[in-house]
Order: structure tokens, then C-alpha cells, then sequence
């Protein structure tokens, strides 16, 4: 602690921290209008004002120091900071009952009103309103220049787009060089919109929709505003008129927590809704995994939840035909097929393959559903097509199938390895603490991957070896470590087992025989592996680009080898992390929708954890392992499987091989599809069932840190529509079952009854904002980081798992090009639920192939011409993209295309032998030109933010504000 | 050989309009008037009236809070004296004279349409239109009208 005297009165303090932070502690109201929690001192408002030893000086920006004499309250002080206030008010013209940011948490109000303020002096700036964007505007005049979505767009989530020009008369926020907001680099993130403190930045959901009197024309905003103005003398009909407006607009304005329903880093915030209207995404500092950050598809691409397309009553079909019916005809129909199915041929002919956007305690009812309803074990999720080679790495080496640690392990890691991970489109709030822990220059950012992507940009290293070659590189990483005596012995000897064995096997991976299975020269596998060596910690993030390949488990399993050679696994900031591609592919395979596993990783042939799931289900259960989801395609064309039960996934565009899986639906006895949308695999189904979305419902997902969190009702489910839960409990007990849980929360306790690594989870643990990491002790304690003590494996040791080269498929020669595939930032997937967002449509309409400018001028390809893309397994239509993100003879194909540029129209059923997981990224093409282009026929959109030149510079440049000849320094 | 089907049904018919039966006929009847209705109350609604009203009335509790600490007694003694006096103006008022009073307004509007539908007239028209004792007797109330609404309340 230090002491200092405030206000004439000796205090301790902390001995780190901000002055504010202090004073705010002491209870005094200390006005502070740029100042964020996750921002930091920005230091461009000048409210915070205090005198320290004779000095008027910023409190946020000032240390606590021992014997500091603190004036926070004396005339000197408040004086300073109404003349600071007033600067700031000339700024931006108060009409706070009419404004949409009148919410009770415009911070310029509050603070004004507090501070009792009752004169402006306004001076508009001669600036349009920029409303180009289809999701925020930005309004010149309305902006105080606090520089806070500056600090956010630079320093949080690292886009680099926003700057405060400075030498502007007056200054304003400019986007890149000067460019309108919908032609930028901006990817449409939001988060500034987030961090303004007033209506200058404003979410276009919430742009006359959110304020009382919204219909008012802007001329008659206008006349309205300069009559108030006239006819009062000060500001207090303003305070008192505006104050009515917001405590009456919180009445109709909900405020629900939820979690976002895309990818998996569980990105965590209040959606604003006025009855099923969503006025605006609100992250939270709060939030665990994500702060204030969110991506385009979490802050703004929540229409489809509304969307006109949704399905409100059953389908069942008719011939040829759907045909609607009510929920009793529907659920009785499947009911008595699945019936009739499961006592003609058993219950192994039945399949069930769960939703990786629903909730725990839905995937925790699939599998029991599966499992004591229909007598199986086939039961499985996405993940099979992603991320069970990872999983299955993991399980080899350290014994937990799971993130080792959290996004704060990986931010405060000194090197940072990403491999075949896309991480700024496909994890992009994860990318952005990466890329700020980066250009804070607190780590080293190495990246491995066949495309030059945002984060390969920005790496201090990048690396691109030949496809399906990233086991050879990381062995001979790892052998050229050894070779130096750099291996973490001290490690090697406490905590880990089957290091000879392993280093026997390294023997054939040398430089040479890396660098010409890779590609890679030489000289960067070794200053690969001296970053290795210089680094106390290193993590690992992985994701699609080494999972699908058919050796997709053993690169998982290098890896994690190279990880335990250099130490790092089991200690904070470390470790080898598959990220997540779903909102809950990690709860869903928690939860038990695995083949092999029971809810916490159980495994179906362990009778002791039989056992017990058997004495509270009160029924036996199936002991072998079931069919994954790519072999249950393999059961129908063979005659095994008669009936699948998709729940939320579009298996037709998912899977690899699209006719083969088209064949396979065509050949059921019974499909049934639970989906919001017609999707394409519903289609082939014989009963649709329209289902709720995660805002209409309760429940819990797991992110990719082993991370569950609450998500709240923002509204009821839409009419016509059930949540997952209702629908499998109904047929459940059509089924003869007895569930009786009728709460999310009932059935996330029976889950603690049964699953140790749960013992201590609940709703009421997870109330708001509040988190817990897996496994969760009976307490309540949870884990953040695995592996501290001991690793889940024989004698609480590690396991170096030797892994050799995998001889390719043999390659027809006139499949000449290697195929790419993967996420675009904007679309989740094929855009089943994207597209159904207008702005994101209008940016991103559709896929394209990206091709280097090398073989575009070898095949004589020109910008927007159309091609057709040809595989051993079929062919697709799209447009081309010439790129330098691509090189030589790769080409990148995009997912986000349902029709004939659908990738895995292209992609085959090769497989990565231990998990069955398809070699998506091995696919081999020939090229074909359709169609030259017509003039400036890009697919690629002005509006698309690729390409554009961002403007990097460190946080707001406030200096260049103080140094403007205008500026009057606090006090003055 | 379940081919895949490509296109949605119609909503059912079920809807509860169709259902209502009586209530049906009735809405029918008085489809005009609802529409017109529907119409103003779409217009309060865009401009946001029908929220606000909406919203103050649910939330009083939290407006009469905002009122009672921002407003200071004294603030507010002119405002509550101008309400007193009104109210007291209104105690004087005969009902059977303003029932009387308020069934005339029909008939003027309906004048007033004709008249409006009419040829424009100038300030003789006017003038002449005086000596009309049911004009004249309209403007000398509109006078009186004028003339004590804006006399001072008084102390």
C-alpha cells in the first residue's frame, strides 16, 4: 500500500493503479468521460482533472505515489473541470430526450448532469453524417473526439481502420485514408460503435428505433431542439425531459445476456430487444472471453432469428410434396416410425447426429435420448467433421481432449504458433487479442498455413508448406531442437513419459528431408526452432487446415509432441489449443453426443461410468461404440442404418462428398430434420420439425477454453416453434420414457449427478455474466488451467506419441490443382443463417474462388471470370478472385455457397483413419474457364473490406491533440 | 427414394381470424372504421406517441421518482397554479351547456366542408357573411373564448 492525503485526509491506496481507479474506490464521483475499463487511459477529455502537489493533472492518466497530496474536491478543481466539460460540449449538441443513446448509460450525460452543467455552447462540425454502412453511422457533429473507438479499432481488436485526424479543422474520426465507412477496411466489427460514450457511433438497429418519438423527420428534430433551446434559459427542462424519456424507454427495453451463436469462442453479451425487435448487440467488459469485442456476425448478424424465412409449423411429405401439420401428428409419426424401426432392425439401425448450436442440456437430452430412449450408441456432432483428429492428438499426449488453458493463457504466451487456423476470419475476437498482445510487442506470432491470411500478414514468421505436409515440418522442428540440446529435460524427466521412443522416431525428419517434403527451406525450420527455444512459453492453435487431412490426428498429435519437448503443456500460458468452430461443438461433445463417450469422456465400455449413468437413468445401456457421423453415410448405402435424426446441421453440405451423402439420404427409411431453416439436408427429410433459437431459449454452451456459460431468453420461442429439449423430451415419452425434468436447470443437475467433471455445475453458479472452466469440483471450484499437477494419462504422466508420414492418396494427374477450402469472415459456414442478414448479404453475396496471380496468368484467368472447378467427385460453378492470399497452384474455395458452388460438391470421403474425420483440404482439382468477365465484374463487392490498405498507428495520438494550437491545457 | 423437395407450403389455413367465426363478420363490417383506426394508430406508433404513452404509464414509478427529484417544489407552483385555474374554470362550466356546446362541432365541421368546397370569397363576402346572426353569433363566442383564456389566473 501507499499513502497519500486526499482531500486533507491520509489514506492508503493500492500500490498500483490509476489515481481515478482509486478516488472511484473512495466513493467520490469523479467525472471521467473517455475513460473504458478495457481501454485505459486515453487521456483526451480532461474531466478527470485533480490537483496533485500543486499541479492540476488527468487522474486516469496519473500513478499513485506514495506521499502524493491529492486535491479532488477543492473550487480550483471543479472549476477545471467545467471549463474541461464545456470544451467537450462544444462538441456535441445535447438533445438527449430524442436520442437513441438516451438509455440511462450515455456517459456525456450522465456526467453533465452530475456535474450540473446547465449552459451549452455548440458548434456544429461542417461534416456529413457518414451512413454508408449497413450496420453504424457515425455523425461528425455528434462526436466529443474522446478517441475511445480509436483505441478500440487499434489497440483491442486490432483492425487498424479508425484514426482521429488531428490536423483536421475541425478534427474528426476518419476512416482508413478518408474513405466512406461501407468502402473501407473496416470489417464491421462494432465494437466502436460499442465503446462511444454518446450517439456519435450508433448501431443503425437502434438508429430511430431505440428513442421515444422516433418518427420525427431530422428537420423537425431540428426546429424542435432550437425551440426548446430558445425558450429556456438553461438546461434543466432538457435534464428533467430527457431523464423522464429514459426511465420510461427502460420499461419496453429488454436486456438479456446471451452468447453468441457462431463460432467457438463464446463471445458472451446483452442483446436489447423491444418485444422481438433486436435493437443492438452490447458486449460487456464483463464478458469472459470476449470483453467488449465482438465480429460482424456476433454484433450484427443476429436477423435470421427474425427472419420471414424461418419454419413455424411441421412438414411431413407427401409424395413429392411438404405438406404442413400440427405438432402431435408430426411427433406421433416419427415416434411410430422410430418405433417400427428400431424392433425391425434393432436399435444399431438407427442414427442421431446432435446440434452444435444447441444447448448442453439439449446435447445432454440427444444422447440420453439415443442411449436409454433408443438403445444406441450412435450418437455424434459436427465436431466429426472438424475438430476429433485434434481432440483425438490431445487424448494421446496429455489425456484431456480439451483446450489446456484460457484465452488469457494464450495472450500472455511469449510465442504464439497458429497452424492451419484462419484465425482473424474464422475466430476473429480471438484473433484480435492475439494480434493486440502482438503489436503491444508482447509476444512473437509464428503462422503456418498454405494462404497468406490476415494473421500470416502479420506474423513475425510465416511459413507455407506444401498441403498435407505440416507433420513433416513440425517433426523436423522438433528433431532440430533435440539435435541442439534444447529440449526441456527437467520436464521431460518429471513429467512426461516415452521421450526415446519418440526421438528414435525423429530420425528420418532432417532439414533436408523437411525442406524438401515441405518446401520450406531450411534456414526458417531452424528459425522455427529457435523461436521455440527463446520463448519461456509458447502455445499452439490449430484448427481445419491440419484436422482435414487424412493424417489429421497424427499433425494433432506432432504438435502436441513439439509442445512437451519444449515444456510446454501444464503451466499457465502454454499449451496446444484446437480452436472451435462451433458455438458448442465443445459442450455438445462434452455432453456426451460422441460415438465413444459418455458426458464427460466417459467411455462407453467403462462399466463403472456405465454404472452409474445406468442407476439414474434406470435403464441398461449399449457398451460399444457407435458409428460416427461420416460412417453413418457408410451404414445407409450398406443397409445397416434405416433411420437418422438430424438435429441443427445441414449434413448435406457439411459432410464431404455431397452426392455420396445425397445418395445415402435418398436410401433412408426415415429422416427427420429439426432445423430453423429449409435447409438443404431437409429437404430429403420425411418429417421437418421447426425448432427455437438460442435468443428464444435457456441453457448453457462451452466455448473453446472448456468455458460454460448462462444464455438467457431474450424472447419467446417463435409461435409455432419448440426448443430441442421440448421436442426430444415429447418424443422421449411417446416413447415410453419417463422424463420428467422440465428446466434447463433440472437437467443440467441431473448431468451433476451423473458426470464427474461436472459435480459442480449450476445455473445459479452461472448467473450472469459468471463462468466456469471444466472439470467443476462439487464446490463449485473449476479449472482454468489442466495439467498443473498431474496429466490425465498411466502415472499422471504425458506421452510422447511417435507419428510418421502418412503416404499421400495417389493423385490423377488431371486433377492439377490443390484445393483450399475453409470460412469467410462474414458468413458462418454456407450462410444458412448469415445470408439471412441483409447487410452481410449486400457485403458478401457469395463464394469465389481465390487464384494466385501466377497460374491466373498462366491459364490467362482475368478478375470475374466464371469457371468451373472439376474433382474426381463432381464439380462447381463460381467466380474468379485473382489474390496474392493464395500461391503457385492452390486455390481457395470459400463455404459459403448452398448451391452449385457448394464445396464439398468437389471434396471426397477420403478419411483421417482414426477419427473418420473427411480429408476436406487434401481435394485435388482441374480448372476449367466458362466465362471470360465483362469490365469491372469483380465478385468481390466495393463495399467487401479485403484488399483495402488499413492505417496501423498506436492508440489515439492524443500528443497530436495536445499540440494543436487550440488546445487549452487543463486548468488553463 | 425420398427425391429432395425444394419448395415450402402455404401457411395452413387454421388462422384465428378464419376461426372466429361471428367475431369474423364483425370485423368485416367494420373494416373501414378499423382500417382508419388501425391507420392512426399506426401513426402514433412511427412517431413514437403511442410507445412513449405506453412506456410512461408502465415505468411510472421510475417517472414520478425523476419528476419528484428534479422537479423542486417551487418549480413547479406557477405550472400548478395554471392547472388549478383551469380546473376551476371548468367547475364553472353548465354540463347541459358544453353537451350543447359539443354537439354543435359536428354540424360546423360539416359546414365548414361545404364551405370550404365552395367558390373562394373576398372581404366583402365577409362582410356580408356577418350579418348571417348564426355567423355572427360564432364569432362573438370565439371572442369571449379568446378573451378569458387569456386573462392572468390571478394571485
Amino acid at each position: 500500500m501507499v499513502r497519500v492525503v486526499l482531500d486533507g485526509e491520509p489514506r492508503e491506496a493500492p500500490p498500483s493503479g490509476s489515481l481515478l481507479e482509486f478516488l472511484r474506490a473512495t466513493g467520490r464521483s469523479v467525472p471521467s468521460v473517455c475513460y473504458h475499463p478495457k481501454l485505459g487511459p486515453l487521456a483526451t477529455c480532461d474531466t478527470c482533472l485533480v490537483v496533485v502537489d500543486g499541479r492540476v493533472v488527468r487522474s486516469c492518466a496519473t500513478q499513485l505515489e506514495e506521499g502524493m497530496q491529492v486535491d479532488a474536491s477543492s473550487p480550483t478543481v471543479v472549476a477545471a473541470r467545467e471549463a474541461a466539460m464545456g470544451r467537450l460540449l462544444e462538441n456535441h449538441e445535447l438533445a438527449c430526450t430524442i436520442c437513441d443513446r438516451n438509455n440511462g448509460d450515455c456517459e456525456l450525460h450522465n456526467t453533465a448532469l452530475r456535474m450540473g452543467i446547465q449552459i451549452q455552447s455548440f458548434r456544429p462540425k461542417p461534416y456529413p453524417v457518414d451512413d454508408s454502412s449497413p450496420f453504424y453511422s457515425y455523425n461528425p457533429s455528434q462526436c466529443i473526439l474522446c478517441g475511445r473507438c480509436v483505441e478500440a479499432c487499434q489497440e483491442v481488436v486490432v483492425h487498424e481502420v479508425l484514426h482521429i485526424d488531428w490536423s483536421l479543422e475541425p478534427p474528426r474520426v476518419v476512416w482508413d485514408d478518408g474513405a466512406e465507412i461501407d468502402r473501407s477496411s473496416c470489417v464491421s466489427c462494432g465494437t466502436c460503435a460499442t465503446v462511444c460514450p454518446v450517439d456519435a457511433l450508433l448501431e443503425k438497429s437502434m438508429k430511430g428505433r431505440a428513442a421515444h418519438f422516433s418518427g420525427l423527420s431530422a428537420p423537425a428534430r431540428s426546429h424542435l431542439v432550437s425551440w426548446v433551446k430558445e425558450a429556456s434559459p438553461d438546461l434543466e427542462p432538457l435534464w428533467l425531459s430527457s431523464e423522464i424519456e429514459a426511465a420510461s424507454r427502460a420499461g419496453s427495453i429488454a436486456r438479456t445476456k446471451t452468447v453468441c451463436p457462431f463460432c467457438g469462442v463464446g463471445c458472451s453479451f446483452e442483446v436489447w430487444t423491444r418485444g422481438r425487435e433486436i435493437l443492438k448487440v452490447l458486449p460487456r467488459a464483463e464478458s469472459p472471453a470476449n470483453g467488449i469485442a465482438t465480429c460482424v456476425k456476433g454484433k450484427f448478424g443476429l436477423g435470421f432469428v427474425n427472419s420471414p424465412n424461418r419454419l413455424t409449423e411441421p412438414l411431413v411429405r407427401d409424395g413429392d410434396r411438404f405438406r404442413t401439420t400440427g405438432w402431435d401428428d408430426a411427433l406421433d409419426r416419427v415416434a411410430s416410425r422410430l418405433r417400427e424401426i428400431r424392433e425391425r432392425y434393432g436399435p444399431d439401425s438407427i442414427g442421431i447426429i446432435a446440434t452444435c448450436t444447441g444447448t448442453n442440456e439439449e446435447a445432454y437430452l440427444t444422447q440420453k435420448f439415443a442411449r436409454q430412449v433408443l438403445g444406441t450408441n450412435n450418437v455424434d456432432n459436427c465436431a466429426r467433421y472438424c475438430q476429433a483428429p485434434a481432440t483425438t492428438g490431445l487424448f494421446r499426449t496429455v489425456g484431456v481432449g480439451a483446450d489446456p488453458g484460457t484465452f488469457a493463457d494464450i495472450e500472455s504466451a511469449e510465442l504464439v504458433m497458429t497452424i492451419g487456423s484462419n484465425a482473424a476470419e474464422a475466430h476473429p475476437v480471438l484473433a484480435g487479442r492475439i494480434k493486440r498482445a502482438q503489436k503491444q510487442g508482447r509476444l512473437k506470432l509464428l503462422v503456418v498455413d498454405p494462404r497468406r491470411h490476415e494473421l500470416a500478414a502479420r506474423a513475425d514468421l510465416f511459413l507455407s508448406p506444401r498441403a498435407g505436409t505440416d507433420l513433416v515440418l513440425l517433426n523436423a522442428v522438433a528433431r532440430y531442437l533435440v539435435d541442439q540440446g534444447w529440449e526441456d529435460r527437467r520436464f521431460i524427466a518429471e513429467r512426461t513419459q516415452g521421450f526415446d521412443r519418440w526421438k528414435e522416431s525423429l530420425a528420418k525428419f532432417t532439414l533436408e528431408f523437411a525442406e524438401e517434403a515441405t518446401g520450406i527451406p531450411r534456414a526458417e525450420i531452424v528459425r522455427t526452432a529457435e523461436m521455440f527455444h527463446a520463448a519461456r512459453t509458447a502455445c499452439i492453435l490449430w484448427a481445419m487446415g491440419v484436422t482435414q487431412h487424412q493424417n489429421g490426428s497424427d499433425t494433432s498429435t506432432a504438435i502436441c509432441n513439439l509442445l512437451l519437448v519444449t515444456g510446454n503443456f501444464g503451466r499457465p500460458s502454454t499449451g496446444g489449443y484446437p480452436l472451435r468452430g462451433h458455438a458448442n461443438v465443445q459442450g455438445v461433445s462434452d455432453f456426451g453426443c460422441l460415438p465413444a463417450f459418455l458426458p464427460g469422456y466417459e467411455r462407453v465400455d467403462n462399466a463403472d461410468a456405465r454404472a452409474r449413468v445406468e442407476r439414474e437413468w434406470a435403464t441398461p445401456l449399449p457398451s460399444t461404440k457407435g458409428l460416427t457421423s461420416t460412417e453413418l453415410v457408410d451404414a445407409i448405402l450398406d443397409g445397416r442404418l434405416h433411420a437418422l435424426y438430424i438435429l441443427g446441421e445441414d449434413k448435406l453440405l457439411a459432410d464431404a462428398d455431397e452426392a455420396k451423402v445425397a445418395r445415402a439420404f435418398e436410401r433412408l427409411d426415415l429422416l427427420v430434420v429439426q432445423d430453423l431453416f429449409l435447409t438443404r439436408t431437409a429437404e430429403y427429410a420425411d418429417v421437418v420439425l421447426p425448432v427455437a433459437a438460442s435468443l428464444e431459449k435457456e441453457g448453457s454452451f462451452v466455448n473453446t477454453e472448456r468455458r460454460l456459460q448462462r444464455l438467457y431468453r431474450a424472447f419467446p420461442p417463435l409461435e409455432g416453434t419448440k426448443t430441442d429439449g421440448e421436442i426430444l423430451t415429447a418424443l422421449a415419452n411417446r416413447l415410453g420414457a419417463r422424463w420428467t425434468a422440465t428446466s434447463p436447470s433440472d437437467v443440467l443437475d441431473e448431468v451433476a449427478r451423473v458426470t464427474p467433471a461436472f459435480a459442480g455445475a449450476s445455473f445459479a453458479r452461472l448467473e450472469g455474466f459468471r463462468s466456469l472452466l471444466w472439470p467443476i469440483r462439487a464446490d463449485g471450484t473449476d479449472t482454468p488451467v489442466l495439467h498443473l499437477e498431474r496429466f490425465n494419462l498411466p502415472e499422471g504422466k504425458a506421452h510422447f506419441f511417435p507419428v510418421d508420414t502418412t503416404e499421400p492418396a495417389p493423385v490423377d494427374p488431371e486433377f492439377d490443382l490443390s484445393l483450399d477450402n475453409g470460412r469467410v469472415l462474414e458468413h458462418f459456414h454456407w450462410g444458412n443463417l448469415t445470408y439471412e442478414t441483409p447487410g452481410i448479404s449486400a457485403k458478401v453475396p457469395g463464394s469465389y474462388v481465390e487464384v494466385s496471380s501466377v497460374l491466373a496468368d498462366e491459364r490467362g484467368l482475368r478478375e470475374g471470370d466464371t469457371v468451373r472447378l472439376v474433382s474426381a467427385s463432381g464439380a462447381v460453378r463460381t467466380r474468379v478472385h485473382v489474390t496474392d492470399r493464395v500461391r503457385g497452384r492452390t486455390l481457395f474455395l470459400s463455404l459459403n455457397d448452398r448451391g452449385e458452388a457448394a464445396v464439398n460438391r468437389l471434396t471426397s470421403d477420403v478419411r483421417d483413419p482414426p477419427t473418420s474425420t473427411p480429408d476436406y483440404k487434401g481435394t485435388r482439382v482441374r480448372l476449367e474457364r466458362i466465362d471470360p468477365a465483362g469490365p469491372l465484374e469483380s465478385p468481390v463487392r466495393p463495399s467487401n473490406p479485403r484488399g483495402k490498405l488499413r492505417r496501423p498507428q498506436h492508440g489515439v495520438e492524443v500528443a497530436k491533440k495536445w499540440a494543436r494550437p487550440d488546445y487549452r491545457p487543463p486548468g488553463s | 427414394m425420398a427425391r429432395p423437395i425444394r419448395s415450402r407450403p402455404p401457411a395452413s389455413a387454421t388462422s384465428p381470424v378464419a376461426a372466429s367465426g361471428a367475431f369474423g363478420t364483425d370485423l368485416v363490417a367494420s373494416a373501414d372504421s378499423l382500417r382508419a383506426f388501425l391507420a392512426l394508430l399506426r401513426l402514433l406508433d412511427e412517431k413514437g406517441f403511442l410507445r412513449f404513452g405506453s412506456d410512461l404509464l408502465r415505468e411510472e414509478d421510475r417517472v414520478v421518482e425523476v419528476l419528484t427529484q428534479r422537479l423542486p417544489a417551487s418549480d413547479v407552483r406557477g405550472a400548478m397554479r395554471a392547472a388549478t385555474a383551469l380546473a376551476a374554470a371548468f367547475r364553472d362550466v353548465d354540463p347541459a351547456a358544453l353537451a350543447s356546446w359539443t354537439a354543435r362541432v359536428p354540424r360546423a365541421l360539416a359546414e365548414a366542408e361545404r364551405a370550404a368546397a365552395g367558390p373562394p370569397i373576398g372581404p366583402i363576402e365577409v362582410l356580408a357573411a356577418l350579418n348571417d346572426p348564426d355567423v355572427n353569433r360564432g364569432v362573438r363566442m370565439t371572442l369571449g373564448f379568446l378573451r378569458g383564456a387569456g386573462r392572468s389566473p390571478g394571485p
